[in-house]
């Protein structure tokens, strides 16, 4: 009973948090963030303040005044200038490799990290067990008060 | 003055080429004199670039047109003071001051070593440096020589780039410059350690302020690039993830790693082999950032690329990465810690994650600026890899990063216990359930913004805790006052607090990135004398527009008075430039700042009747990066600040 509440009181949260995520309709400089500028100056047409970059703006403001959607504005470019004209990668075929690998980079990284620390830590272990056995063994009370020490102490 | 200053190159390579010599026959024979030799060979250096970088200064001062760097980079119309700073405005000038600040990081090091001559790294030390000299020398007389001369003398020159006449520009490319020859001695250091036989935590406290000298001036040299892209360029941002920003940007965030994971290894002997990896990494990447942006292999909104020096670059770079490594491999056993991380709940697993991290947003960087190269290698396809994605990447990694540098400090060394950490998690936990509850009724609601927001607050109430507890334990057992006992405390501990400062920085920028990306309003328009455009809170009324001559331009300004809520503000004033050396217009940003927003405008035309077309914008929160950005700085070298005085002894009360 509790963890369905709980669920929903979840899901619910969410959903308030997304609320002007989901409503939310492109305005004309966030579909100028889709394209580069394409006078060679390699900045995005958002930033751009060159003349070319006008005429790609007012290009824009007409077929948005001719209502159509973003994603149909950024299939006109596309026909009219090329992939290259995206300011990023469309996620479709071998650019699914730009967005993967870094994830899987981080991922692997993580794992690598874990793994390592790990072994660091099972080694301790094995290390401590070698000095309780030689009775070098420290209380963990004193182990506490050291730590507080050490922590306390002036770098 | 060219006679000079080419004599100077030659022999600074000499004495270079010499150093190397005399530190070879010295390690080969085992023979004291021939080191003591090429540490002197090497001391001397900075001698003969000095006097290479003074000539070329009074070239400059002189308008010596006949020398083609001169007449390329500058001209006589240009201000005084801009034509010094013309010094590194291209990429000859650049490599002078480089190998100038690269003698002089040599000769410091030499002083500083003059007792260690004895110990094996040493001569090592002096061996990567003497290397690394002879490189961008060989490069300055054989390849891109400052002071090569024109067939002819040249009434006057091409002038500045228009856009690098900005205060900004005058310290951006010394500072990462800086950055990047600094690196090179830890680079030294961490070789030396290694041929020497010697890897353990020695070299690296000897190479503490090095790196974090170095970090701090990449950091300046970062946050400069920001502000003048954002007061130059007039697209109103101030980071557009080029690849030119992107090459400075990689090598900082690894060596940001390697700072946090060198204190481990100073602490608790342990990382060895991470640590001596973070820093070839670093060295690496110092010289793959300038062979990126001098190979021109990549579109750039910077133009100054397709050099030629990328093949030499690439070259050096492979034969670092090669002998780093190899190195490393070599090394192994030796390098292998004799102690361990003991528990996940300890500050040092967070300081491998936060490493983990750092890598992660370094690898995601690097690869998304060299994606299109690779997409076309493999599928023929152009394509463009901009802000929108690398936004998309790296945001959620760094709001990983923050989480961990907020729960860092709550975490103690070795192994804390659940019990510790839930009490120091409390107060911090509190706050910043607070804060996010104030922050949805405020209105941000925006995932990324929220998220970005409320851990910032979680970082700062940690580090606020963290100074709340030293300063109530210092006022526990020196009765001292609380006011009397934080300062004390803070510069006392300064290596320490200094850590923490530099995280407040991370803080106040997120804040003023935050603003500023995800709440920021902007409006354009084409406006008649009289006519109005709003934006946000703000009205601009156009009043008047007028053209002007000044000593290198034709400029064409516009006056506005500004109104908010209706009430009169204050007047501004933009200009569109026409440099008489420039073929593209200029436009100069008007600029009203606040701590709460920046009121952005920029002229992108004037018609033939005088309207006007305006682009206004209203920034929130973008005073808060260039703020956090110097307390960032100031935190990084309150950290590093020696030891003036014997250590106190606290008396008990």
């Amino acid at each position: 009973m509790f963890d369905r509440r709980f669920k929903s009181l979840v899901i619910l949260v969410f959903l308030v948090l997304m609320v002007p995520v989901l409503g939310h309709s492109a305005t004309l400089s966030e579909i100028e963030t889709e394209f580069m500028c394409d006078c060679g100056c390699g900045d995005m047409l958002v930033n751009c303040t060159c003349e070319r970059s006008d005429e790609m703006r007012g290009l824009i403001s007409q077929m948005n005044n001719q209502g159509q959607s973003k994603t149909q504005i950024v299939a006109n470019f596309v026909s009219q200038f090329g992939e290259v004209i995206l300011s990023s990668p469309p996620r479709k075929g071998f650019n699914l490799v730009a967005y993967g690998v870094p994830m899987t980079g981080f991922f692997f990284g993580a794992i690598v990290a874990v793994t390592l620390a790990r072994r660091w830590r099972f080694s301790r272990r094995d290390e401590e067990d070698e000095e309780s056995e030689s009775g070098d063994d420290l209380s963990e009370e004193m182990e506490e008060r050291i730590r507080e020490e050490l922590e306390n102490l002036e770098d | 003055m060219v006679e000079l200053g080419n004599l100077s190159q030659y022999a600074a390579l000499g004495f270079a080429l010499g150093a190397i010599i005399l530190l070879v026959g010295g390690i080969i024979r085992n023979d004291f004199r021939y080191i003591m030799g090429g540490r002197r060979a090497l001391a001397f250096t900075p001698l003969f670039t000095t006097m290479a970088a003074l000539s070329l200064t009074y070239l400059f001062a002189t308008d010596a047109f006949q020398v083609e760097y001169v007449m390329s980079y500058s001209d006589r119309a240009l201000p005084f003071f801009y034509k010094l700073t013309a010094f590194w405005a291209g990429q000859d000038g650049s490599l002078l001051f480089w190998v100038w600040t690269l003698s002089l990081f040599a000769a410091v090091v030499a002083f500083n070593t003059r007792n260690e001559l004895e110990q094996r790294p040493t001569p090592y030390i002096y061996l990567v440096m003497a290397g690394c000299m002879v490189f961008f020398l060989f490069l300055l007389t054989r390849v891109t020589n400052p002071f090569e001369l024109l067939p002819f003398t040249s009434r006057d020159g091409r002038g500045l780039n228009p856009m690098l006449q900005n205060p900004g520009m005058i310290f951006h490319p010394p500072t990462l410059f800086l950055g990047y020859v600094g690196f090179t001695v830890p680079f030294a250091y961490a070789l030396g350690a290694m041929m020497g036989g010697n890897p353990d935590e020695s070299w690296l406290k000897k190479i503490r302020v090095w790196s974090v000298l170095s970090w701090v001036f990449l950091t300046i040299g970062i946050i400069l690039g920001g502000q003048w892209a954002y007061v130059e360029l007039g697209w109103g941002g101030y980071w557009a993830w080029d690849p030119v920003e992107n090459a400075s940007f990689i090598p900082w965030l690894v060596a940001t790693a390697f700072i946090h994971t060198s204190i481990i290894q100073e602490r608790r002997n342990i990382m060895r082999v991470w640590n001596m990896v973070l820093i070839v990494l670093t060295f690496v990447l110092c010289l793959f950032g300038t062979y990126l942006v001098r190979s021109g292999i990549l579109q750039s909104v910077h133009d100054f690329g397709a050099t030629g020096l990328g093949g030499y670059f690439l070259v050096f770079m492979a034969g670092a990465a090669l002998l780093g490594f190899g190195l490393i491999v070599f090394s192994y056993q030796r390098l292998r810690s004799e102690h361990s991380i003991e528990s996940y709940l300890s500050r040092e697993s967070t300081f491998l994650f936060n490493n983990v991290i750092l890598l992660a947003l370094a690898f995601a960087t690097l690869f998304g600026t060299m994606f299109p190269l690779l997409s076309e290698a493999v599928t023929g396809n152009k394509v463009t890899v901009s802000q929108p994605f690398f936004n998309r990447v790296n945001t959620p990694l760094f709001l990983l990063l923050l989480l961990i540098t907020g729960l860092c400090p709550l975490i103690g060394w070795r192994k804390a216990s659940a019990s510790n950490l839930r009490k120091n998690f409390l107060l911090p936990a509190a706050v910043t359930t607070a804060g996010g509850l104030g922050l949805f009724i405020a209105g941000i609601r925006e995932v990324y913004p929220f998220l970005a927001v409320s851990l910032s607050i979680f970082i700062a109430s940690t580090i606020f805790q963290e100074f709340w507890t030293g300063t109530r334990a210092r006022v526990r057992l020196t009765g001292e006052g609380a006011l009397i006992a934080f300062p004390k405390l803070v510069w006392k501990m300064r290596s320490r607090y200094g850590g923490f400062v530099a995280h407040l920085g991370v803080v106040l920028m997120v804040i003023g990135i935050t603003g500023s990306y995800a709440y920021k309003q902007e409006n354009q328009a084409t406006l008649k004398q009289g006519q109005t455009i709003a934006v946000g809170d703000y009205t601009l009324r156009y009043d008047r527009a007028g053209t002007y001559s000044d000593r290198n331009r034709e400029v064409q300004a516009a006056e506005f008075s500004i109104f908010r809520d209706g009430q009169y503000l204050d007047k501004m004033r933009t200009e569109r430039r026409f440099y008489t050396n420039a073929e593209q217009p200029t436009t100069e940003v008007s600029l009203r700042s606040t701590l709460l927003e920046d009121l952005y405008v920029t002229m992108p035309a004037v018609g033939e009747n005088q309207e006007v077309t305006l682009k206004v914008a209203v920034n929130p929160l973008v005073i808060w990066v260039w703020i956090g950005g110097f307390v960032m700085v100031f935190g990084g070298i309150m950290s590093i600040i020696p030891r003036f005085t014997r250590r106190e002894i606290i008396p008990h009360v």
